[in-house]
């Protein structure tokens, strides 16, 4: 497809299409970050303008007496533990699934590898009493649990692909030098396998921010809520408001907008790591 | 996951460490991983056999939550509602990816431009996105009915008002968010098709037709199937769409199983229906991808 020379017109034609999708995808994310500034009134009487002047009030009003503060660090905290967690358990059970050879490895790696096929929302009933009889339910350890849970196939399934491809000599050369296995694992193996740690990380990090179902069922004392389900209840409450609305949406989706433009390799790495094999 | 398993001239008593250690390491995960993702797929079934609202011990039923969900006029029309936003939504967004990969393909100035561009609704916030579709498809003052009032379309579908067009204008949404996801993993798999394989067949005096049909679509078959048997399983689970954008309206023309289950066990607390429910899905979902692995055979080709 790629070595044929293309004509002028097909050209033209080719990137008026991209041209009309691209529109149809930015168009609705641009609507929401222009809205935002814009106060309801301009948002009906000109809903396709530019905003009259760039003014913050709605950030500021949603900031503060919406709760977005309180959203917002939720979910910065409560997706960074997972991330962090996910990666030291699963990095834990990909070293032994990558490096060692040992009775009931080839079980234990399919084992997890169903987990990536798992509905895990059909067990939420059973979840949601599992978190209750825990004590967990209303905390964001409910939260935490299941998503590192629900992390583990995928980060496992890409670390010990990873930890397969680390040269024996090191591992052997930390052993004469009387280094315990743990000790390997953590300071030798580890730092090598940095850039899968990252790829894993991020890809992991953006289902957990956008996630709505499991705060909506977890979750419901205020002080705890994550940007998507205070998103949701600060719907409820301002239903006509949509000035003050898109500058919540904005709050919630452009710092993951943000780190997607920064890592958009490692998000694509990762996407393509779990499906090419 | 194929290991190099060659133990040659390690000592077995390293061996015997290498074991120990390994589930050593292995311990955490297996006890957490077993207890929150695989512990209550199993116990939602035992749960689906008995009487339960949260406050009351549970009493056992038997199968009558099942015999009652085959005679319940709205989960037949809960199913078939997911069923068609599984047949519209996958499809559609795999076909559109395809094509979108394809012109992408073609190493054009401005590649990385678009491709960054078409992803960004796939990291976007769903509940955020829902919310701004919601207020595009808004009949009144919607920028859809808006749009289509100026190339002149004088009475434009109320789209989630109306029980003709509320499901498609969901699917609609959802194709919008999700064919970035498929579009990157098609240009993978497409840059992976070896160029030799173009060449050879140019040279045979193919097409680009021919090239297109009897190269780039079987190179491309496993990739196909990865998207397909994941889209369809997701897409078997909507919910947060539901929720959002209609709360399963109008007279339940977007209540989807998810969201029905959601609804008898959160708010009218029927856990043992629910969850009967839950597993009516999970059998679908397990058949349909089953039934996928064995067409696979068929279609998809390895080499």
């Amino acid at each position: 497809m790629t070595s044929v020379p293309m004509t002028s017109v097909r050209r033209v034609m080719l990137y008026v299409l991209l041209g009309l999708y691209g529109l149809t995808v930015l168009y609705p994310i641009g609507l929401m970050l222009i809205s935002s500034f814009k106060d309801s009134r301009e948002i009906f009487t000109a809903p396709f303008a530019l905003p009259q002047s760039w003014n913050f009030d709605n950030y500021i009003e949603a900031w503060t007496e919406g709760n977005f503060s309180s959203y917002f660090l939720n979910s910065v905290w409560i997706t960074g533990v997972s991330v962090v967690l996910v990666l030291v358990i699963g990095s834990l059970a990909a070293y032994p699934l990558g490096r060692y050879a040992f009775r009931g490895k080839r079980f234990l790696s399919l084992y997890f590898l169903a987990g990536l096929m798992l509905p895990i929302r059909l067990g939420i009933l059973p979840l949601f009493f599992l978190m209750r009889t825990l004590g967990l339910l209303n905390t964001p350890f409910s939260l935490i649990a299941i998503y590192v849970a629900s992390g583990l196939p995928f980060t496992i399934f890409v670390l010990s692909n990873f930890f397969e491809t680390l040269p024996r000599e090191l591992e052997d050369a930390a052993r004469l030098d009387g280094a315990s296995e743990f000790r390997i694992y953590a300071q030798v193996m580890l730092p090598l396998i940095r850039p899968a740690l990252a790829t894993v990380a991020i890809f992991n990090f953006i289902p957990w921010w956008n996630d709505f179902f499991f705060p909506l069922i977890f979750i419901r004392n205020e002080a705890y809520k994550t940007l998507p389900l205070g998103l949701f209840g600060f719907f409820g409450e301002h239903q006509n408001d949509w000035g003050l609305l898109f500058s919540g949406l904005t709050v919630t989706t452009l710092p993951l907008l943000l780190v997607y433009l920064f890592a958009s390799k490692q998000i694509v790495k990762g996407l393509t790591a779990g499906a090419l094999r | 996951m194929s290991s190099p398993t060659v133990p040659s001239p390690r000592s077995n008593r390293l061996r015997r460490k290498e074991v120990v250690s390994a589930y050593g390491f292995l311990l955490p995960n297996l006890i957490g991983f077993a207890i929150f993702t695989f512990f209550p797929v199993i116990a939602a079934l035992l749960i689906s056999m008995t009487d339960w609202d949260l406050l009351q011990a549970p009493t056992w039923v038997g199968l009558d939550n099942y015999r009652t969900l085959l005679n319940d006029p709205l989960f037949g029309q809960v199913l078939k509602n997911t069923a068609l936003y599984v047949l519209g939504t996958v499809p559609l967004q795999m076909l559109l990816a395809l094509l979108v990969a394809l012109a992408l393909n073609q190493r054009i100035p401005g590649q990385l431009f678009f491709r960054t561009a078409y992803f960004m609704p796939v990291v976007a916030s769903t509940v955020a996105v829902a919310l701004v579709w919601r207020w595009i498809f808004n009949y009144d003052f919607g920028l859809l009915n808006s749009f289509l009032y100026m190339i002149g379309i004088q009475d434009p579908p109320n789209w989630l008002g109306s029980t003709r067009w509320a499901l498609p204008s969901i699917i609609i949404m959802s194709v919008w968010q999700q064919v970035g996801y498929s579009m990157v993993l098609f240009l993978a798999g497409l840059q992976g098709v070896p160029q030799q394989l173009y060449e050879a067949a140019e040279i045979d005096g193919a097409g680009s037709w021919g090239r297109f049909w009897y190269i780039t679509l079987p190179m491309l078959s496993p990739t196909t199937f990865f998207i397909l048997i994941i889209g369809m399983i997701n897409s078997f689970q909507v919910f947060d769409q539901a929720l959002i954008m209609t709360q399963g309206g109008p007279a339940n023309a977007t209540n989807t199983i998810v969201y029905h289950i959601y609804r008898n066990a959160f708010q009218f607390f029927k856990m043992g229906y629910a969850s009967a429910m839950a597993w009516v899905l999970f059998a679908i979902i397990f058949v349909v991808t089953l039934l996928q692995f064995r067409l696979q055979r068929r279609w998809v080709n390895y080499d």
